[in-house]
């Protein structure tokens, strides 16, 4: 049976062991006291025996005779216990309630006999003080202690005897009396676990509470002072996490905010030129504002796409990867920006003898490479080369693409990669996501992306590094 | 009027440029804040920009950072702040920071135009927009002149020109000085081509309001 609360589970198992362990002290203490009373009894046996044969022995020293005799209960349970003194065959002596034969056939130690359907057990005494002399010779005879016929006797049998059910009764008694309370004590057990555990588990109904407050736009964390120490790690855990998810969302935000006001400026110079336009009388110079305007809605449309780009690249999962060489990719993606570079004036040079192989999305990274090579063209002067390499290092490959344009001040290298940000001061139409991009698609591959100064001092270096697919026999 | 005008984009800093100037001023351009900054100091010594069209978001230095560095100075020039961020706590940093004006893009030319004469006008303490001197009546917003209620047709610069002196009436302004509120550093003048536009306005005016000081400059007498 599966109890899905705390609560139930603890008091079940609590309860079923205490039940199950009182049972056991409970029969324990039942044999142990049954067997203890049982000697108590047969010692009572054994001492009334004794005491009735002293009695008797007064009595026949004395050279009475015995009266029939019996003698009236005198306590609650004596009407259970009997006695019977035996002289030769007579029954001299006997209380009300012993049997007319012989309590037990044995005549020394104790017995158990049945006499009419009831149970008794019976501790006999031989009285040998007055045995014949003439016993002597018969040590070796097992009939010693029987009665000679014809000769008088005065060899008295004590036998006392009580009733096996008063015996059986009594340890019933006694065992009730463990059982008894097991009754009434396990339910009160059981509430008051019960009632112990639910206060325990009261921190938990707390943070339940708390985490009820909690929402997409209220994600503070959780207080963890007052917590038992089972429960801290865990709320810990999920404060550590509402901070993740809240970052998440702030940056969600800050990205949709920062994109819009990125649209405003573009549009803004379209608007202005437009409307400045619509008021110049000279042919010229209305042409001119015609083609900044087409030149703003190009530049706008860039940007909707390079956003467009990123936010399908923020929503991909590393999902449908396939083994990609790196270097067919590259000559493949760089060949389509080769006649951008050409207008510009700028040589582009791609070294990828080697074949690297890597584990990824071939569309995606084919964008990764696009971006990092036409910001290389964008930044570089005319006349100067745009370097891509592809080789292999241990562990995996290494995709390089180096300019010889302005650089990156060091201080600004940290801040690339961040939306929106472009090194500002340079008159390179970008739209400040490209780098934003390459850095997500990398993260994608599980690859890292560096920037540093190019060589000689100039330009930007930027370093992808991938790791090689672990192989799987085919 | 000699107006700044800091934008670092392309596209609309050359809008800028050419509308304001079809209105009438002369159009100083710069993309970034150092350029803004020196620019302003070297204003001194022409008597200093009308006012100054400043975007914030700028390379090199922040329009906000140009504006208060400006205001530390205790300067008065009137400042209309261009920027792509509308939330009300930028526009309250804007304002606070010491800035005249506040126009969120994409924005109206035209509106552009009127805030911008209403800054100045308020920095010349001269609440009315028209100005009037001895039955001239010029108008800053429609661009026109009347003299006696007769409306007068003028050139841009000659207009320019009498506007600077009707603001300034009752003090002489010396040629230099005429020029650099007219002309930008890239416009090339002639030596005396304020003499002709002057030599032009007194002939349209039909009337002298215009006394040449001489050896000292040009004024125009309250009345």
């Amino acid at each position: 049976m599966k109890l899905s609360s705390i609560k139930a589970r603890v008091t079940a198992l609590t309860i079923m062991l205490v039940g199950v362990l009182w049972l056991v002290a409970a029969a324990m203490t039942w044999f142990e006291a049954r067997h203890e009373a049982e000697e108590v009894f047969d010692a009572h046996l054994a001492q009334s025996a004794a005491l009735l044969i002293a009695q008797t022995d007064l009595d026949i020293e004395e050279d009475h005779l015995l009266e029939d005799d019996h003698v009236l209960p005198a306590h609650r349970y004596a009407m259970r216990v009997a006695f019977q003194v035996w002289v030769g065959d007579r029954l001299q002596l006997h209380s009300a309630n012993a049997p007319d034969v012989r309590l037990s056939g044995t005549t020394a130690g104790f017995s158990n006999n049945v006499i009419d359907g009831v149970e008794w057990r019976v501790f006999s005494s031989w009285n040998r003080k007055h045995q014949r002399l003439d016993d002597e010779d018969d040590e070796d005879d097992e009939e010693d202690h029987e009665f000679r016929h014809g000769k008088p006797d005065f060899a008295t049998l004590v036998q006392v005897g009580e009733l096996m059910s008063a015996r059986k009764e009594l340890a019933d008694t006694i065992a009730a009396g463990l059982l008894y309370p097991l009754f009434w004590a396990l339910p009160l057990l059981a509430v008051l676990i019960w009632l112990a555990v639910w206060r325990g588990v009261r921190p938990l109904d707390l943070v339940s509470v708390e985490l009820e407050r909690r929402s997409a736009s209220h994600l503070d964390p959780l207080p963890v002072d007052a917590l038992p120490a089972e429960v801290k790690p865990l709320v810990e855990r999920l404060n550590a996490l509402f901070h993740r998810v809240e970052q998440t969302f702030e940056q969600e935000r800050r990205f949709t905010a920062d994109a819009a006001h990125e649209l405003r400026t573009p549009l803004a110079g379209i608007r202005a030129q437009a409307q400045v336009g619509t008021s110049l009388d000279n042919a010229e110079a209305r042409n001119k504002a015609f083609a900044s305007v087409i030149e703003g809605c190009d530049r706008m449309t860039h940007l909707v796409e390079q956003l467009l780009v990123l936010a399908r690249v923020d929503a991909a999962q590393a999902t449908d990867f396939a083994r990609i060489e790196l270097g067919l990719l590259v000559r493949d993606t760089v060949a389509q920006s080769v006649p951008v570079a050409l207008v510009k004036g700028v040589e582009i040079e791609v070294d990828a003898e080697n074949e690297v192989w890597f584990m990824g999305n071939e569309t995606w990274f084919a964008v990764l490479v696009r971006n990092l090579v036409e910001n290389a063209i964008r930044y570089s002067p005319e006349g100067t080369c745009v370097r891509v390499r592809v080789f292999a290092v241990s562990g995996g490959g290494q995709l390089c693409v180096e300019d010889q344009g302005p650089g990156v001040p060091t201080g600004q290298i940290a801040m690339l990669g961040q939306r929106f940000h472009r090194v500002l001061g340079s008159d390179a139409p970008g739209s400040g996501l490209g780098l934003s991009i390459v850095r997500r698609i990398a993260m994608l591959h599980g690859a890292a992306v560096e920037f540093s100064t190019g060589a000689e001092g100039r330009g930007l270096r930027v370093d992808v590094k991938l790791a090689a697919p672990s192989f799987s026999p085919q | 009027m000699r107006l700044l005008v800091v934008e670092d984009d392309r596209l609309l800093g050359d809008a800028l440029h050419v509308g304001l100037t079809q209105a009438g001023y002369a159009v100083d351009w710069v993309t970034d804040g150092v350029a803004a900054d020196n620019a302003l100091a070297d204003a001194a010594g022409f008597g200093g920009y009308a006012a100054m069209v400043l975007d914030l978001g700028l390379p090199r230095r922040s329009g906000l950072e140009v504006l208060k560095r400006l205001r530390q100075g205790a300067a008065r020039l009137p400042v209309l702040i261009l920027t792509a961020r509308d939330t009300v706590e930028d526009r309250i940093g804007g304002l606070d920071a010491g800035a005249d004006d506040y126009l969120v893009k994409p924005f109206d030319m035209g509106e552009l135009n009127a805030r911008l004469r209403a800054i100045i006008r308020r920095a010349e303490g001269k609440p009315s927009p028209s100005v009037e001197v001895q039955g001239v009546m010029l108008d800053p917003a429609a661009h026109t002149v009347h003299v006696d209620g007769v409306l007068v047709d003028l050139a841009a610069k000659e207009f320019a020109l009498l506007h600077l002196l009707m603001l300034n009436a009752g003090r002489v302004l010396s040629r230099t000085q005429l020029e650099q509120h007219l002309y930008t550093w890239n416009d090339e003048t002639g030596s005396n081509t304020v003499e002709v536009y002057i030599h032009h306005l007194r002939r349209k005016l039909g009337r002298n309001i215009i006394k040449t000081i001489r050896g000292v400059g040009y004024l125009v007498q309250k009345s």
